[in-house]
């Protein structure tokens, strides 16, 4: 026989040997037909590094055999030039494939550090499997001179939380190879190993920005009441990049001391990248006066500035701030008023709002005229009879998101909408979307909708989204 | 089953204690355990910290715990100091069966 079966509890192994043949896939079939309950079946290809193209329909045919029975196929450790002939058979988008490192020995799992397509996995099976034989060998590497061995090693262990070998981890902190000291600095901080976070800091000069921000990262993880007033010196750094993790590190410590050189940052004046970083740390603290200085900020010189202060007053649901911002929007115009009616767009659910930009509508700018468009889909009360008055609308843009606020408020009324705009609209951009939002509402007849039009479509464009939608159904 | 656990708004230094007993019940009763993060504004390393040493204790008592409904900006939080890669994230609305 060329293979091995493997049961246990309703999961079957199937390890085979070089060679794969219709006669093996056949004695397989009968077999398996002599078990009972089975969910799933794994055939494992790790030896077979080539297989003739007539087992391939055998493998569909045991899939479909195996789904009668209310069980899965799945290949397992598929070699690429199977995996090729699988690709050119089509078989690829029929069965599911995937890597199984139960079927590799401790010695052949840590070889995979070397494949970058499967480092991650195998640590992360190292790390759940951890017993004393795989310890041994995270040991061994820990001191092996190939760093890339190293560094998964390190990780390994701190994935496995083994604190028996923290102090060789530490040792590691030494190391000449950037890679090998970021994973260091990464498990001790995952290990919470208080201890190191001293030599860690001398991490943040490194010229490698990614150790310096692990370094950043698990300074803030081990932190305690000191360490803000530390940090706060690489605020200054002329380096942007270094000054936006030590931001992010300040964010995630989170005391008022972080909060006070965050604040006076960001209203002494800096770069507009800067800004923006700041503008999103600020909204992790919850301090009352947070949501008054991101509303500050929908003022900034800065679009961007702008922009990020309407979603961090979005996520930190600055609903006492409604009627605030709904008297700006009243006072003024422009993009001001287009951030701040995209933040009432996420924050307000009430009728009040939508009643409010509505009536705003006639007399805003263009650009907020999209936003209050848009505003009124997200806020969620119907104002059906508004979006429709506007679907005719000169304007591309607001004839095409009166639609999606419509679809997102009333089904019934964007659905005949949408058809009539496929049918008569001048803009792509604007059929387009009608076609997305029928083929999302799936109403009675829509696919000999779609596909008559396609018959008589000129713009390739329309033709290839339908003709691709139709093709995903 | 329910083993999903929603914490409310915060994950920090102000209630990273009370929510670590209440996901420690869960994590005991299921094997599975899943941390939603759909309400969750608020994070701090008070709250990485508790997550790490809730993920040590499940793994120690041979039960899964993973984060789901992790929107970007608590994300950028998890990349930060890499903890995307030691906890398991499902991206998918939150399991409720195991």
């Amino acid at each position: 026989m060329s293979y091995r079966i493997i049961r246990e509890n309703g999961i079957v192994k199937i390890i085979m040997s070089e060679s794969l043949s219709v006669n093996d896939i056949e004695k397989m079939k009968n077999e398996l037909g002599l078990f009972e309950e089975i969910t799933l079946v794994k055939l494992d290809l790790r030896n077979c590094s080539y297989i003739q193209s007539n087992v391939v329909s055998e493998i569909i045919d045991l899939k479909k055999e195996l789904n009668r029975k209310n069980a899965r196929l799945i290949l397992t450790n598929v070699h690429e030039a199977v995996m090729q002939l699988m690709e050119i058979s089509n078989l690829i988008n029929f069965i599911d494939i995937e890597k199984d490192f139960s079927s590799y020995s401790v010695n052949e799992l840590t070889e995979f550090f070397l494949d970058p397509e499967n480092c991650d996995s195998a640590s992360d099976y190292i790390a759940e499997n951890y017993n004393d034989n795989l310890k041994q060998k995270m040991t061994e590497l820990l001191y092996n001179t190939d760093p890339i061995l190293k560094e998964y090693a390190i990780l390994t262990v701190g994935k496995a939380f083994d604190r028996s070998l923290l102090t060789t981890i530490r040792e590691n902190l030494d190391d000449d190879v950037g890679n090998v000291n970021k994973a260091a600095i990464l498990a001790l901080g995952w290990l919470q190993d208080v201890e190191s976070k001293d030599k860690i800091y001398s991490f943040l000069k490194s010229p490698f920005i990614d150790v310096a921000e692990s370094a950043a990262a698990t300074i803030a993880l081990l932190s305690d009441e000191n360490d803000s007033s530390r940090l706060k010196e690489y605020l200054n750094n002329p380096d942007d990049r270094l000054k936006r993790i030590t931001i992010r590190a300040l964010s995630l410590i989170n005391d008022d001391k972080s909060y006070v050189y965050l604040k006076d940052m960001l209203t002494n004046g800096t770069s507009e990248f800067i800004k923006i970083v700041l503008t999103k740390a600020i909204s992790f603290y919850n301090y009352p006066e947070t949501a008054d200085i991101l509303l500050g900020l929908l003022r900034d010189e800065s679009l961007k500035v702008r922009e990020e202060a309407a979603s961090a007053l979005i996520r930190i649901k600055a609903k006492d701030k409604i009627n605030e911002i709904l008297m700006m929007i009243q006072k003024e115009n422009g993009w001001f008023a287009y951030y701040a009616t995209k933040a009432i767009g996420g924050i307000c659910d009430s009728e009040t709002c939508t009643n409010f930009l509505v009536n705003a509508y006639d007399k805003a700018s263009g650009n907020v005229k999209i936003a209050i468009i848009q505003a009124v889909g997200n806020i969620g009360v119907d104002c059906s009879d508004f979006l429709s008055n506007h679907l005719g609308d000169e304007d591309e843009d607001i004839r095409r998101e009166a639609l999606v606020s419509l679809f997102k408020l009333n089904i019934n009324r964007a659905v005949p909408a949408a058809k009539d705009m496929l049918l008569n609209d001048k803009n792509t951009e604007v059929r387009i979307k009608a076609v997305e939002i029928l083929i999302e509402a799936r109403p009675s007849g829509y696919r000999r909708f779609l596909e008559k039009i396609c018959k008589l479509e000129s713009s390739e464009k329309i033709k290839e989204k339908i003709l691709n939608a139709i093709e995903e159904l | 089953m329910n083993n999903t656990v929603y914490p409310e708004e915060k994950l920090n230094k102000e209630n990273s204690a009370e929510l670590k007993g209440k996901i420690l019940d869960f994590i005991k009763k299921n094997k599975i355990t899943f941390i939603s993060f759909k309400n969750v504004i608020y994070l701090d390393k008070e709250g990485l910290n508790t997550l790490i040493e809730l993920l040590e204790y499940s793994k120690k008592q041979n039960r899964e715990l993973w984060l789901c409904e992790v929107k970007s900006e608590i994300m950028e939080f998890l990349t930060f100091t890499n903890l995307n890669n030691l906890f398991k994230i499902y991206n998918n609305p939150c399991n409720s069966s195991e």
